[in-house]
């Protein structure tokens, strides 16, 4: 277990810094960190990531951490689905990143649908509005997921267990190709509305306690994520449908003896895990304003790897898996900012993260 | 059991229905328009149906075949041997589907180094395309930079990628199941981000001018009696897709395949009969390594350029996904979803763009109506009274 953190730690070092030789020769870089004309380079940097050099180490600190935390209960929703699948069915379900993208793509949809009513407008009642956005979209994507799972994992649960990982990787494949082809421009980077921006309408975005920024509507993504994932733990635990739940995961020939509905089970888990990237999606629409057809791949592999970090099947190992994660990706990522290695960055960028996510997306 | 005596009629009959399927296949690369495509597919899958569907009218074929395996394999290594010759009168775009083909033997290979690992012992591997790009580097490192003749870059491909595998064996024999999965994964990513990172490989940019292959001082760029030079790349990727076969057959048939496959069934039983199956497992792993690596390096050899993209993520699910797909633990099943899992989405490309959308309709599809692969692994038969065995 502890090999498999270390491994994994590594690779999302890689994956996030993307540079090995950085990481092995820390002083090397040091003493590179020239304010060099290559970071005009890098398009438009984010206020919050600009201010780095002006600030105290420890306020510095707190901001990666809380950058980490705004990340880290997106992964956790993505993993918290990963770890209900597994549970209930024992399946990978390689998908579930996709189901995510397809989330944003449904509230991308949803926003210009209740936009082109004239919903959007602002006042009071436009929370609802939003409110009503969520919903739908979490809604939609827990019965596409619960379709998903006829089609993709209950034909093959007479096979082997990893034929399961096979129709869900084509399931995913599908999903993102059929965004690309038939979303008007689907190959595109697409522009997500900054939704949460004009109920702080009045303040000015954000405030700051002892150098540390904090944007509203971040802070409201996070209270969202945390308030779903609250509901979820709670829905688990405490209902009877969640006992359900949290029986057939432990031995499902037991649970149905004991009268538990395999099938119903089956679909609730779907409906909820399904829902829960749903939401995701349009979270991590807010976040990074913008969404594209294959972010589903990335935030797949990192949805599984929390799951596993946490131990699958287990749904406060997803949610920690997920925070523990984001919080070491963003330290990472932003260690980098820090020290001004932007040269390095930048060339990366310019290579190879065009290709596998869109680069705004890494302005973490 | 019927005495196995040769029949020249049955002989005529085989050689007549695989020469029959060996034409029908050249004119199914010939197919350009969209909707012959789609009707030779159709007319395919029903002739499929109706032999399952009417077994007995194609059960007297089923036997002459299954009696007479030499005699298969031999006419069906004879038309292998001589398609290159064939092909350019009969194909239009030979060039085209000669490398494609090469490309087809080099997955078969990868496929069948995967199933050492994935199918018999149960080990998720989804580091595979790291593996092959080791293998490719090794070889493309050595050729450009110290000028090491190909004969030994070929073998030193497979025995890095092995070293890569004992290393990384180290942290994952203690890991189980999909934590495995998860260590292969982060190695895999790793791997690929090391090379894109590192000057000394190239970068991003990747190794270009590996110089090709030369046996004994014949280049293979050179042509043939006028044929492409691809032609020698296909002669040396049969020959070596020949041996991966056999040594898979032989890993199969043999106790080492029956140990391999008792820790993949239920390692605690194992374990009391006396298998020491982390051993076990890291044998097989490494064994599928060397396959891979050398896949690797005739990969690198004849394409002449290998970049750090070639071995993304995406491709060790393709992988999984062709020895998933044929049947774990089958190798038949595996060289026929391979072939399916290639051949087919390059003949797809008439459908320009909807072509990975239908790939992925398709691996959706497939395992719907063969849950447990296109051939799926059977009890192996030790004894001829063990007629049937139920599973």
């Amino acid at each position: 277990m502890s090999a498999a953190i270390c491994c994994l730690f590594d690779s999302c070092i890689h994956a996030r810094t993307a540079n090995c030789g950085s990481r092995l020769f820390p002083c090397l870089w040091k003493t590179l960190t020239l304010r060099n004309d290559m970071m005009t380079l890098h398009h438009e940097v984010p206020e919050t990531q600009n201010r780095g050099s002006n600030m105290g180490t420890e306020a510095v600190i707190v901001q990666i951490i809380l950058n980490g935390l705004m990340l880290g209960v997106q992964y956790a929703l993505i993993a918290v689905g990963f770890t209900l699948f597994f549970g209930v069915l024992d399946v990978i379900n390689f998908s579930h990143g996709d189901v995510f993208m397809l989330g944003a793509f449904i509230g991308l949809i949803l926003i210009n649908i209740f936009s082109k009513l004239g919903m959007m407008t602002g006042g009071t009642s436009y929370v609802l509005v939003l409110f009503l956005i969520f919903f739908l979209c979490m809604l939609v994507i827990g019965l596409i997921g619960i379709i998903f799972e006829r089609i993709a994992v209950k034909p093959v649960s007479t096979g082997p267990p990893l034929m399961a990982l096979l129709a869900t990787l084509g399931l995913a494949i599908a999903i993102r190709e059929a965004v690309r082809l038939f979303y008007p421009l689907g190959s595109e980077n697409k522009q997500f509305p900054e939704l949460l921006k004009p109920i702080f309408a009045g303040t000015n975005q954000a405030f700051e306690i002892k150098g540390v920024l904090i944007r509203y509507d971040n802070l409201l993504i996070f209270g969202i994520g945390i308030a779903v994932i609250v509901f979820t733990s709670l829905y688990i635990n405490k209902t009877k449908m969640g006992l359900g739940i949290r029986a057939v995961a432990q031995d499902s020939e037991a649970a149905m003896m004991m009268g538990v509905h395999r099938n119903r089970v089956v679909d609730v888990t779907f409906l909820i895990g399904s829902a829960l990237a749903g939401l995701t999606g349009i979270l991590n629409g807010l976040f990074y304003n913008t969404v594209v057809f294959n972010m589903g791949a990335m935030g797949g592999i990192i949805g599984f790897s929390a799951a596993v970090i946490g131990g699958l099947g287990n749904i406060y190992g997803a949610i920690i898996g997920g925070f523990v994660f984001a919080i070491f990706s963003s330290f990472h990522t932003q260690g980098f900012r820090v020290y001004g290695c932007r040269r390095l960055w930048c060339s990366n960028h310019l290579s190879r993260f065009q290709t596998i996510r869109p680069p705004r997306r890494e302005d973490v | 059991m019927m005495t196995r005596t040769f029949n020249f009629i049955d002989f005529l009959k085989i050689a007549v229905i695989e020469v029959a399927i060996f034409f029908l296949i050249m004119v199914f690369f010939n197919i350009e328009s969209v909707w012959t495509l789609v009707a030779g597919l159709i007319l395919v899958v029903a002739v499929v149906v109706y032999a399952k569907v009417w077994k007995r009218q194609f059960s007297s074929f089923g036997e002459i075949f299954s009696l007479n395996k030499p005699v298969v394999l031999g006419v069906l290594l004879v038309l292998l041997l001589l398609y290159p010759l064939v092909g350019p009168l009969m194909i239009k775009q030979n060039t085209y589907w000669l490398l494609t083909l090469i490309q087809t033997g080099i997955y078969i290979i990868l496929a069948l180094g995967l199933n050492i690992q994935l199918g018999s012992t149960g080990v998720l591997n989804l580091a595979v395309a790291a593996f092959y790009g080791i293998g490719g580097y090794t070889a493309g490192l050595l050729a450009l930079r110290l000028g090491i003749p190909t004969i030994i870059t070929l073998p030193m491909g497979g025995i890095v990628a092995a070293l890569f595998g004992t290393i990384l064996y180290v942290p994952l024999y203690k890991t189980k199941g999909h934590y495995m999965a998860l260590v292969t994964l982060a190695f895999g990513l790793m791997i690929v981000l090391a090379l894109d990172n590192t000057e000394f490989t190239g970068g991003p940019q990747g190794l270009k001018a590996i110089p090709e292959i030369s046996l004994l001082g014949y280049s293979f760029l050179t042509k043939p009696g006028g044929l492409h030079f691809y032609t020698n790349y296909y002669y040396l990727t049969l020959f070596i897709v020949l041996l991966a076969v056999i040594i898979s057959y032989r890993f199969y048939n043999s106790w080492v395949g029956l140990t391999l496959a008792t820790t993949r069934d239920d390692e605690i039983a194992a374990k009391c009969c006396g298998v020491n199956s982390n051993i076990w497992k890291g044998i097989s792993f490494i064994t599928g390594n060397v396959m891979i690596g050398v896949a690797g390096a005739l990969y690198a050899h004849m394409i002449g350029f290998i970049s750090p993209h070639n071995f993304s993520f995406a491709e060790s699910l393709l992988i999984v996904a062709m020895v998933i797909l044929g049947g774990l633990d089958n190798i038949l099943g595996i060289i026929v979803g391979t072939v399916i899992l290639w051949i087919l989405p390059e003949k797809m490309r008439v459908i320009t763009e909807y072509r990975i959308f239908i790939y992925g309709i398709l691996l959706l599809v497939i395992p719907m109506f063969r849950p447990r692969g296109l051939l799926p692994f059977k009890p192996r038969k030790y004894h001829p009274s063990v007629v049937k065995v139920k599973d």
